[in-house]
């Protein structure tokens, strides 16, 4: 059963190793592609990731509250990636998100309102065929349920940038939707 | 259709919409039949992260740093071992040389010879211990100087301090062990205490961990000796005029004094943190604590605690507040730790560290 994040920041906070365990899992994969983002380099996102890991272990008994940890994840994974890009005198590129969603049918109750397998995968190309810059802050507000003003932080946009981009993204997925492709499981 | 709908639609989908935008968005997709039951399919779409980072790559990492930490504990432990068992062997180097008449001991440090005095000095970057005549101990801070004598006289023992030093006094009821710094003389008998009067700092403080000590302020009005009790302190503001422009720690961030002496002069109550380290006494264990502090009042310290000189260019940054704790790290490292709590950058030339 794993734990809610709170909990695991607590645990975490007293040397729990599988609580430290469990976090690194859940985000690795998030900050790795978000480094990857910046740094365009897999072996040195790798290493991004870890050393924010490192330091996150380090500084156990001062983690944010949970409500901080995410955006301060993704803070760190960003100013270490920076940090990288300087040593290795390379300039910051426009950023661009290599990363791709799947989207998947939420119904957990049969009498819900069902999607269709067509409109999964309509919605999943609308997404995918976003610029990457578009998708990326999709990911960032609507995954890691970051603020807009967080987000904007991250990416050195303003939130008004996030609040365009993320009404392009809701437009895409809209527009590829057909209602008449819907059924009511019985 | 203008976008207004979507950008209601974004704010409903991620839980962040007001109650009159609530309103608003009702509002809009009643105006079309479809729009309901659109909005009602995307609430059942879940996303997931095309994964490209395996679970074995999270694993790797979480080894490492396990794995990591426990070796560097071990080695860590295996040194502070040796570095007592050093220690003792100079005890008792000291203890030789002194009966042969000599009464000094250099432990990395520089001993300059006056007339029966004798001065230890720790430049930046550098931490000394040493034994007294009378069996006391002293561990010198970093940019530090003390003054002793090669042999204390019948009625009393005296020792002048600038910077900071941890002192381990021998009891001694017939006689008093006095330190003298710019601001304070503080008396005792026999005891632990922790002695910061740096020059530079516009606050010199005395921290009392075991015993009883006096304290008498060497400014007008003071001639009343300040008793403290163990897990006290007393902050004296220095008179010296020449104060570089930097806010201290205690101004900084000041705690409810036990009480207020004088304009000058507060008493204190020590905190712990984590349960036990004090972080007036951390310095001993080579530990860095710093709460609620200045980069500018941190710069400060981290100049003798590494032997480097940090400038800071932005005036905002050098105001950002600061909390952690440092065991045993580089500068760099330290840097790098501090970054991810506020970004900065910063360069490293030589001792020249400049952040920006």
């Amino acid at each position: 059963m794993p734990l809610s994040l709170p909990q695991q920041i607590y645990r975490v906070s007293l040397g729990d190793e599988p609580a430290f365990c469990q976090i690194v899992h859940h985000y690795s994969d998030r900050l790795y592609q978000f480094a990857l983002s910046i740094v365009k380099n897999a072996e040195d996102a790798e290493e991004i990731v870890s050393d924010v890991f490192l330091n996150i272990w380090l500084l156990r008994k001062q983690l944010p509250d949970s409500s901080q940890f995410t955006f301060y994840l993704y803070r760190a994974v960003k100013n270490t990636s920076l940090n990288y890009l300087k040593k290795k005198k390379r300039k910051k590129e426009a950023a661009e998100a290599a990363y791709f969603l799947d989207a998947k049918d939420n119904a957990q109750n049969p009498e819900e309102l069902t999607i269709s397998q067509e409109n999964v995968l309509h919605i999943k190309q609308a997404i995918n065929s976003l610029p990457p810059r578009c998708r990326q802050i999709f990911i960032l507000v609507k995954e890691d349920n970051l603020s807009y003003r967080e987000v904007a932080e991250l990416l050195d946009i303003s939130p008004a940038t996030v609040n365009v981009q993320m009404t392009i993204a809701i437009k895409k997925m809209w527009q590829a939707l057909n209602p008449a492709h819907h059924e009511f499981r019985s | 259709m203008n976008d207004r709908l979507w950008e209601l639609l974004a704010n409903y989908y991620t839980n962040r919409l007001t109650p009159e935008e609530k309103a608003e968005l009702e509002r809009l997709l009643l105006e079309h039949p479809d729009n309901w039951l659109k909005s009602g399919l995307m609430q059942q779409i879940r996303w997931e992260l095309n994964p490209m980072f395996s679970s074995e790559r999270a694993n790797k990492i979480t080894d490492r740093i396990l794995k990591g930490e426990k070796e560097k504990r071990a080695k860590y432990e295996g040194s502070a071992f040796k570095a007592s068992r050093k220690w003792i062997a100079a005890v008792a180097i000291v203890l030789l040389i002194s009966g042969i008449g000599l009464g000094i001991f250099m432990f990395h440090n520089s001993l300059k010879k006056t007339t029966g005095w004798q001065q230890v000095t720790t430049t930046n970057g550098m931490r000394s211990s040493l034994r007294l005549a009378d069996g006391s101990e002293v561990w010198l801070n970093a940019g530090s100087t003390l003054r002793y004598p090669e042999d204390f006289n019948k009625q009393k023992r005296e020792v002048y301090l600038t910077g900071e030093a941890y002192f381990i006094i021998k009891h001694d009821a017939s006689r008093p062990f006095i330190v003298h710094t710019a601001d304070m003389n503080i008396r005792v008998l026999g005891t632990e205490f922790n002695v910061q009067a740096y020059p530079d700092e516009e606050y010199s403080e005395t921290s009392l961990i075991k015993g009883a000590v006096e304290v008498i302020v060497k400014q007008d009005g003071h001639n009343q000796p300040i008793y403290l009790k163990p897990d006290q302190k007393v902050i004296v503001k220095n008179s010296s005029d020449q104060i570089p422009d930097v806010k201290s720690r205690e101004q900084d961030h000041p705690i409810k004094p036990l009480s207020k002496v004088s304009m000058n002069v507060i008493l204190k109550p020590l905190k712990t943190i984590s349960g036990h380290i004090i972080p007036e006494t951390a310095w001993r264990e080579n530990m860095l604590v710093f709460e609620d502090e200045t980069l500018q009042s941190l710069a400060q310290r981290l100049d003798r605690w590494y032997g480097v000189h940090i400038t800071i260019k932005d005036p905002a940054l050098a105001k950002q507040r600061f909390t952690g704790r440092a065991d045993n790290v580089s500068l760099e490292k330290l840097l790098q730790i501090l970054q991810m709590i506020k970004p900065f950058e910063y360069s490293i030339h030589g001792k020249q560290v400049v952040i920006k």
